[in-house]
């Protein structure tokens, strides 16, 4: 009996594999040897052999994975500072494999492409193309007959390799203004440059922002709206919050008050991201800004106020927030963060007021801004032993010279 | 079932690990963890914690130009067969390392202390938006270890059930932030970060692409994460410079 046990198990796993749906074992293609070379070459930045690898991977009818080893090739071709064979592999990849999960990422290297050799039509074509239907439910690569071999490169670029920035195309089509009012039919997208996009090309809303983002250096006021849009309108917050560091890390000031209304209008997710942005790539004056937002914000974006007021050390705005706000969690962190900020002087002064309910989070405040002198300073004249017993446990965690001996003296004398 | 002995319930074997007993207390101490198994034991796993964080590499000064080998010591550290807690506490310990890291780079500085933002003082644009860029940088990376360093540890070779299903998720959401971010990075000049931008977008890419429970797809990763140094980079990155 013992001896059958394995060939039952052999037996059973023959039938569990049989039984298991197509869809389970098409979704496990396993990559050819040859495929993780190429990946092995890729992963040591060894580009010449990686394209040798995958220019025959990709040309092979046997191998199982050339959409993938189409979207390698054209990778590392531009690793290898061949931009316009990137380009044409991206191109043939899209047309033979329409459907495979490869092209999108293809897509967004063909933006990056079209970014580094200035071909702002390309970019432009990208943001303003319509957006796709829905992805159909079995995503699978479709197979072609017979891929085309390969061979002389057809010449359809019209740049070399690594061309030092080209000149912009003479007519540059001129993308739909997102200020125009709602009545007036939308402007139809460029026609595609024939040379980089086909009939089997599309976009999608990352790849817009992706285009939108690099557009932003020449054509701002074109596409501060733009992002705006996707921004207050998109259904994913994802997307929205990516429009919104696309605005925020230009720097510009009309992009700017963009993220300001964003943060104020903007649904509960968006404006947490703007408001993030905010504190991070705001000016000097931002704290104001940020004050307003507070105002008018949802508890949510309060505390991402708060955080925010913190990592750019605004002590004098969340010495407002603790002074003004009635709810206790956001009044507790405001004085936390007011600590994290440096802003020992001010939590004495709160602590100075002797309202019962700062105490603790003004404790732990300065316990993070390490105040060995303020905290001993509070276990010195704190009349409540509770209080006291806290404030010395966290000398005892500070273990700095001066807490030990405080502690210390404080030992002897009782 | 004996309960723990009472001298370990109050504290008093992390007080003794941490230094923090007066000298009479700790000497009994001393002469109590002789006889108690209890408290030896919990503080043979203060010690291991401590082994692992202190095994971790000086990121402050990475050995030139050599950025592999990490993988091999986060190996040698989580997957070695364990007894009692010590794999269970190293682990602790890393999920500590990143929660800090995360905790830290939240607040944009390298202490709890946040120092003021470096806002531009000229007024100018560009070092706002620059040091802006780092901020996101330093955070985004942090999150992404949560990616990577479960992918390093898990075992390649081992029971093909054994699902990264967390970790595909995660990097499919990650993957367009880390495009978005490398090439803000790009042109800003911020080429350190941008190129560990890069290597992460590779592991990402390849990450959420992965189909199942497919163990070589798994290996292969693990190869490029090794291959490029990217956990030491990703750790060296925020401190060192972008």
């Amino acid at each position: 009996m013992k001896d059958r046990i394995p060939a039952v198990v052999f037996a059973l796993a023959l039938a569990g594999a049989a039984l298991m749906p197509p869809s389970v074992a098409a979704a496990e293609p396993q990559s050819s040897p040859r495929m993780e070379k190429a990946k092995n070459y890729i992963a040591e930045e060894q580009w010449s052999r990686a394209i040798d690898v995958l220019r025959a991977a990709s040309a092979d009818p046997k191998e199982r994975s050339r959409d993938e080893a189409l979207f390698w090739l054209a990778h590392s071709l531009h690793q290898a500072r061949d931009l316009s064979g990137a380009v044409e592999i991206i191109a043939q990849l899209e047309r033979n494999f329409p459907a495979s999960r490869w092209v999108k990422p293809a897509r967004s290297l063909r933006v990056e492409l079209a970014q580094k050799l200035r071909r702002d039509d390309v970019l432009w074509w990208t943001a303003t193309s319509p957006l796709p239907p829905p992805p159909p439910p079995t995503p699978a690569p479709v197979a072609v007959p017979a891929p085309p071999a390969p061979g002389p490169r057809p010449p359809v670029l019209p740049h070399a390799v690594t061309p030092p920035a080209p000149p912009p195309p003479p007519t540059p089509p001129v993308p739909p203004r997102a200020s125009r009012p709602r009545d007036v039919p939308p402007i139809p997208p460029p026609p595609p440059p024939s040379a980089w996009v086909s009939e089997f090309s599309g976009s999608d809303r990352d790849l817009r922002i992706q285009a939108l983002g690099s557009l932003m250096r020449t054509d701002a006021p074109r596409v501060i709206p733009m992002l705006r849009e996707i921004a207050l309108e998109s259904g994913s917050p994802r997307e929205a919050s990516r429009a919104v560091f696309v605005l925020a890390q230009s720097g510009r000031p009309d992009a700017h008050s963009t993220v300001l209304e964003v943060a104020k209008r903007g649904a509960e997710l968006v404006s947490v991201a703007a408001v993030r942005e905010l504190g991070r790539f705001g000016g000097p004056k931002v704290s104001d800004d940020l004050l307003q937002v507070y105002g008018t914000g949802n508890p949510r974006v309060k505390y991402q106020v708060v955080s925010s007021l913190g990592e750019r050390a605004a002590t004098g705005a969340l010495l407002q927030i603790v002074q003004t706000e009635s709810d206790r969690g956001l009044c507790d962190t405001a004085i936390v963060t007011l600590g994290q900020a440096g802003g020992r002087a001010q939590l004495q002064r709160l602590y100075a007021r002797g309202r019962a309910e700062w105490k603790r989070p003004i404790i732990t405040g300065l316990f993070n801004a390490r105040a060995e002198d303020e905290l001993i300073q509070i276990a010195d004249r704190e009349i409540d032993d509770e209080i006291r017993r806290e404030v010395l446990a966290r000398l005892r965690l500070l273990g700095t010279p001066k807490a030990k001996a405080y502690l210390q003296k404080v030992q002897v004398s009782r | 079932m004996t309960s723990p002995c009472t001298i370990q319930q109050r504290g008093s074997v992390e007080l003794f690990f941490y230094d923090e007993l007066d000298p009479a207390a700790r000497d009994e101490m001393v002469a109590h963890l002789r006889v108690c198994g209890d408290c030896a034991g919990a503080l043979e796993d203060l010690n291991v914690i401590r082994k692992v964080l202190a095994g971790r590499p000086d990121v402050s000064a990475p050995p030139a130009g050599d950025w592999s080998g990490f993988t091999r010591r986060l190996d040698a550290a989580i997957l070695r067969p364990s007894t009692s807690y010590t794999g269970l506490l190293a682990t602790a310990a890393l999920l500590a390392i990143v929660a800090l890291g995360v905790y830290v780079a939240s607040r944009g500085a390298g202490s709890f202390t946040v120092q003021p933002a470096n806002i531009a003082s000229d007024g100018g644009r560009t070092s706002v938006a620059t040091t802006g860029m780092k901020a996101v940088g330093a955070q985004h990376l942090e999150r992404s270890k949560l990616v990577v360093l479960g992918l390093a540890s898990k075992e390649a070779g081992g029971t093909p059930t054994e699902d990264w299903a967390y970790e595909r998720e995660l990097a499919t959401s990650l993957l367009k932030d880390t495009r978005l971010y490398r090439l803000a990075a790009e042109e800003r000049g911020l080429t350190s970060l941008a190129g560990v931008m890069r290597d992460l977008e590779l592991v990402l890419l390849e990450t959420s692409m992965a189909e199942g429970t497919n163990q070589r797809a798994l290996g292969q990763i693990q190869r490029i994460i090794e291959k490029r140094g990217l956990i030491e980079k990703m750790d060296a990155v925020p401190t060192v410079g972008m």
